[in-house]
């Protein structure tokens, strides 16, 4: 079954909306076709010419670039696992937390929050965090990250809210059965919240996929760096580097699109993949009277 | 609300106390007591850390480091981190008091640190290292130290290495001779704007195009940066008549005959119209795209990426070494840029590995260590074919071995980016472009010297009285806004920076 | 929390009864809680301290406990820059364009996703709408250059050709904001509208039949049933970006920025990204980091209040 409005035919209403979302489709799409198909051009044609979408010489050259680079497939590789990792353990602690939090009878609720809203506004700034970091024991290994990174508090006040929205009906019903605080949320709540929850794992899969800093300030070893530091080094440098001098793949423009691409493409499949999580949400446990 | 504030200050004291167990620092912790005699029989880890740019760094066990380490005794681990965010860890790094053991400096930070005891003073060691003295600049060694001390081994820049080039076939095409004048200069350029050189029948060409404070570093730019001198500006800082340092900034009537002259370039749709939003190296990027015919370019890359895409999209393109056109008095010059970088040895470590490390850079400038870490491993990266014959092999694409000489450490030689496999036809014409620009290099007076108003407000100035020349140039304001711009400058620092510059210039005398 | 004054003990003990039966209550959420308290404490609270070094001239070497204190000098520093209201103006104005023009765009988006029947429209839409997420800044900035550069962008060439003359669009400060604007929404509604498609999801479809029975057309049921469902997000989200009033983002704008057009782009962030990285003064742009985060509490301050007066929870 899915969510929203059931109606039988195809209304104007129906061909008004399919028509805007058409349109909005287009102007974003362009671009991005630009930049997927300009990664298999030649350095010349895309320095010379303008925007265009198919290109007149079309050559594997920059992907032949990143794939013979040994730093592209490890930080690929590494981003993959921090991004596993840390939206594992992140999304188990946010979730916990802010369930916990969405309790309004909770004692001490107010203040909780309070702390956490503090933290989204303040903050150490990258030395204290460094240092504390150092002090642990866990420069150089992904903990650094993920524990760092337990708990965005955006993430959390937002799930938090989606918690306390959850019908109460459904809740009472549940603890005249003699439901405790676990079980009530993992049988009840949870499975009700799976549109959110899988919000929130996109959400810190993202993020985690985007590490850039915190990778660069926390992890020395060259070989453990996330994709992002490769990716932003190449596409920020406009060729001031040796690169070419020597390489065999002519570096350019279109290596830059090439890697841009390359790091989108795990994002992209996230979603069609979570998406049938989206519709659960709801209809577990409907509510008749 | 009262509890709260009490709270959250409570908060803050306690996590302040508890950051001051862990933060700063107490002093040396490890000055060596040894002889600092060094045994070779000893193998001693050394930990690297230096900038890297695209394309990251090393894997772990490549064979170059396999190769040092075999050589030398040594472990070599080395740390690459990228170039955009080196100073913030260079920072974090000093916060922790936890530095490698040989690293790359950055100027800024350097100047600031020398005096806080963190980088060995290395010209008492220098007797002992033949290689280092023959192959690193004196006055170079010297630049940004104190008196008598060197803390830290220059990295070098090609100190003149970009020149300007210009389509041969396009001044052919239009009946134009080489200019050699500003003037000519103009009127060349003029014609590659209006009157369609590359003969496509529309007007795509643009006549030069220049780049403002190009990745940050403070200046005119691309083309432009050939046509400063001629008009009679410093490169920086000049020593006028008086013996005293002046800096470009305030040269107010050279300033506005160069501003005029690009303001009527720009209105006459001679200069690039974009050139406000071009970043580091669009100039060269529209020449390679055929869309200018004059730029400035780099001759290492001339004939690996310069001229392929050119003469695939038209292989009758032909550049040619443009000298800098001479001004109104004759005055013409490329601008040096020497390096303020250093190479620095951590003042912490044991006296024993700081002389292995002085070693091993010992040995990367020598032949044989200049010739590993340049090219590589013969029969790995390249082969011998006969006494003057070489050529690269594959594995020198995959292994990058270049990366030490082109990221770290190198000799002061204008050719390091030359490997013996080259065509020796291409090896003399870059050579030939170096030669040249030696010939009109103009000097910055006042590098090495450091005030300290320019190191807490230089940049922000700066910035300022570049957006207001831009702004004359563009058109959007008129050119009193030149007098009024350098009137702003002096006032909020630039008189102290003049006045600390030549401080320092007279006791250095 | 109010205590009737009873003389009786058999009072005072069903208080402390019902005050444990509380504590039992709540014992295993404290637990769920505890992860993430702990993670507060250590890893956001204990080096929250280094906001101090605001007050101080810090040096790495010196540490925390021996740099030397100045008082307020970084703030006046910063009140006293000839920049000050002029940064602090283009911040705000950027903002609010981001508060009030960006901010209902992703709602829309989600309601127009919602309204659509097919699945595979939807779920493909979904998908391809978020794409630029993912696209660097910087990739996107060149692109708009691409097409809108004054000397050889696409557009202008196609207005020449036409006739027309060419707009400076990335040079002109007029064009700034809109730029800035679009650029924004390109990037990010497909991605901000997942939020509000997942508190979307959660609305009970027996609703819709009911008013469907009740003839109520599509938008009806969107005004009715849609939005109130989304209005506890709305409001939720809208507190927590006020939150942010300050910050906007330096590496976009950074790529905008240029000598013309300066005097509208330049913000904090990227003021302190100049001067605090560039130049390393960490004290000062913890300084301005501290201003700027004091504006942002008080705005949820008021925020938060005022949601409460209108029914909503608040952030706190």
């Amino acid at each position: 079954m899915k969510s929203g409005p059931a109606a039988k035919s195809f209304s104007l209403f129906d061909a008004v909306i399919y028509f805007a979302l058409a349109l909005i489709l287009l102007m974003v799409l362009l671009p991005c076709l630009y930049v997927l198909l300009s990664s298999f051009s030649t350095k010349s044609e895309m320095l010379s010419r303008g925007f265009y979408l198919i290109p007149r010489d079309w050559t594997l050259n920059s992907y032949g670039y990143l794939f013979n680079n040994h730093n592209f497939t490890a930080s690929y590789w590494n981003a993959i696992k921090i991004t596993l990792g840390g939206t594992a353990i992140s999304i188990s602690v946010t979730t916990l937390m802010a369930y916990g939090l969405s309790r309004t009878w909770l004692r001490g609720r107010k203040a909780f929050n309070v702390m956490v809203l503090f933290t989204l506004l303040f903050s150490g700034g990258i030395i204290p965090t460094y240092l504390l970091t150092s002090q642990l024991g866990l420069l150089n290994t992904y903990w650094a990250l993920f524990l760092n990174n337990a708990i965005l508090p955006f993430n959390l006040i937002v799930m938090r809210s989606f918690f306390q929205n959850t019908p109460k009906e459904l809740e009472e019903a549940a603890r005249i059965d003699g439901c405790g605080e676990w079980t009530l949320f993992f049988r009840v709540i949870l499975p009700l919240s799976l549109a959110s929850v899988t919000t929130f794992i996109m959400f810190y899969a993202s993020f985690y996929w985007n590490s850039y800093f915190q990778a660069i300030l926390f992890i020395s070893d060259s070989q453990k760096q996330p994709l992002q530091v490769f990716l932003r080094q190449i596409v920020l440098e406009s060729g001031n580097s040796l690169e070419s001098v020597s390489n065999g793949y002519e570096y350019g423009p279109p290596v830059q699109m090439a890697v841009v691409v390359m790091a989108s493409i795990p994002m992209l499949i996230m979603y069609p993949f979570f998406q049938k999580y989206f519709d659960k949400g709801m209809l577990v446990g409907s509510v008749k009277g | 609300m009262k509890k709260m504030t009490a709270l959250s200050l409570g908060v803050l004291l306690l996590s302040a106390s508890a950051m001051a167990g862990c933060a700063g620092n107490s002093g040396a912790n490890n000055q060596g007591t040894g002889s600092g005699a060094d045994d070779p029989g000893e193998k001693i880890t050394i930990n690297l850390m230096t900038r890297s740019y695209a394309g990251g760094g090393w894997p772990p066990n490549h064979p170059v480091i396999d190769e040092l380490n075999k050589r030398l005794n040594i472990d070599l681990k080395i740390e690459w981190v990228p170039s955009a965010n080196y100073q913030e860890k260079l920072n974090v790094m000093a916060a922790s008091n936890n530095f490698p053991d040989v690293f790359y400096m950055t100027n800024t930070e350097f100047v600031k640190w020398q005096a806080k005891n963190v980088f060995m003073d290395v010209k008492p060691e220098l007797g002992k290292y033949p290689n280092i003295v023959k192959y690193i600049a004196e006055e170079s060694l010297q630049h940004f130290n104190p008196k008598d001390k060197y803390y830290g081994i220059p990295f070098y820049y090609q100190e003149a290495r970009d020149s300007l080039a210009i389509r041969k076939d396009w001044l052919d095409r239009l009946g134009l001779k080489m200019p050699e004048t500003v003037d000519e200069f103009y009127e060349v350029a003029k014609a590659f704007a209006l009157n369609d050189p590359d003969g496509n029948g529309k007007q795509d060409t643009v006549g030069f195009s220049m780049e403002i404070s190009p990745s940050g570093t403070f200046g005119f730019g691309g083309t432009a940066a050939f046509l400063t001198a001629s008009f009679g500006l410093a490169n920086k800082w000049k020593l006028d008549e008086s013996g005293k340092l002046i800096p470009m900034q305030v040269q107010s009537e050279e300033l506005k005959d160069f501003i005029g002259f690009m303001r009527k370039a720009y209105a006459e749709g001679v200069l690039d119209k974009d050139f406000p939003i071009l970043k580091a190296r669009d100039s060269l990027n529209k020449l390679e795209a055929g869309k200018a015919g004059v730029a400035n370019v780099n001759p290492q890359q001339l004939f690996t990426e310069t001229l392929p895409p050119l003469t695939k999209l038209d292989p009758k393109a032909e550049l040619v070494q443009l000298m800098p056109p001479a001004g109104a008095s004759g005055q013409r010059g490329t601008s040096s840029l020497p390096t303020g970088d250093k190479i620095v040895i951590n003042a912490k470590i044991d006296p024993q590995k700081q002389q292995r490390i002085l070693k091993m850079l010992d040995y990367m400038l020598s032949d044989e260590g200049y010739d590993l870490i340049k090219h590589g491993i013969e029969g790995v990266h390249y082969k011998k074919i006969s006494d003057t014959q070489y050529e690269q092999l594959e594995a020198s694409v995959k292994d990058r071995q270049f990366l030490l000489v082109g990221w770290f450490f190198k000799r002061f030689d204008p050719m390091f980016l030359i490997y013996k496999w080259m065509d020796p036809q291409e090896v003399a014409t870059i050579k030939s472009y170096f030669d040249n620009n030696e010939k009109v290099k103009i000097k910055n007076d006042g590098f090495g010297f450091v005030s300290e108003t320019a190191t807490k407000l230089g940049t922000t100035i700066d910035k300022k009285w570049m957006d207001a020349m831009v702004k004359v140039i563009a058109g959007q304001a008129p050119m009193e806004t030149i007098d009024q711009a350098i009137a702003e400058w002096r006032a909020s620092g630039g008189d102290a920076i003049i006045e600390e510059m030549n401080e320092a210039y007279q006791n250095a005398k | 929390m109010s205590i009737a004054f009873t003389p009786s003990k058999a009072a005072d003990s069903r208080q402390k009864r019902r005050q444990w039966a509380e504590w039992k209550r709540g014992l295993p959420v404290y637990l769920m809680i505890l992860p993430g308290v702990l993670f507060f404490i250590v890893f956001k609270y204990i080096p929250m301290g280094g906001i101090l070094i605001a007050f101080q001239h810090y040096d790495p070497f010196d540490g925390f406990m021996q740099s030397q204190w100045v008082g307020f000098d970084n703030f006046r520093r910063l009140f006293q820059d000839p920049d000050f209201w002029k940064i602090f103006r283009n911040t705000l104005v950027i903002s609010a364009l981001n508060l009030f023009l960006f901010f209902p765009v992703p709602i829309l988006l989600s309601l127009l996703l919602n309204e659509v029947r097919l699945k595979w429209f939807k779920k493909g839409a979904q998908t391809l709408l978020y794409v630029p997420h993912f696209l660097s800044w910087v990739v996107i900035v060149s692109m708009t250059v691409l097409l809108f550069s004054a000397q050889d962008g696409g557009i202008n060439n196609l207005l020449s050709t036409w006739g027309y003359e060419r707009i400076e669009v990335m040079t002109n400060p007029e064009y700034f904001r809109i730029v800035y604007l679009l650029q924004v929404i390109w990037k990010e509604a497909g991605w901000s509208a997942i939020i509000f498609l997942a508190a979307l999801a959660s609305v009970d479809p027996t609703l819709y039949e009911a008013a469907r029975v009740d003839g109520a057309s599509r938008l009806r049921q969107i005004w009715h049933i849609n939005l109130p469902a989304l209005r506890s997000t709305i409001i939720i989200l809208f507190i927590l970006r006020l939150g942010h009033v300050m910050d906007t983002g330096f590496e976009h704008i950074l790529l905008l920025q240029n000598s013309l057009n300066i005097d509208i782009s330049e913000v904090f962030d990227t003021y302190v990204y100049r001067v605090g990285i560039i130049e390393a003064e960490f004290s000062y742009t913890t300084a301005v980091g501290l201003f700027k985060a004091l504006i942002g509490l008080a705005l949820v301050y008021l925020a938060n209040r005022a949601s409460r007066k209108i029914g909503e929870e608040g952030v706190y």
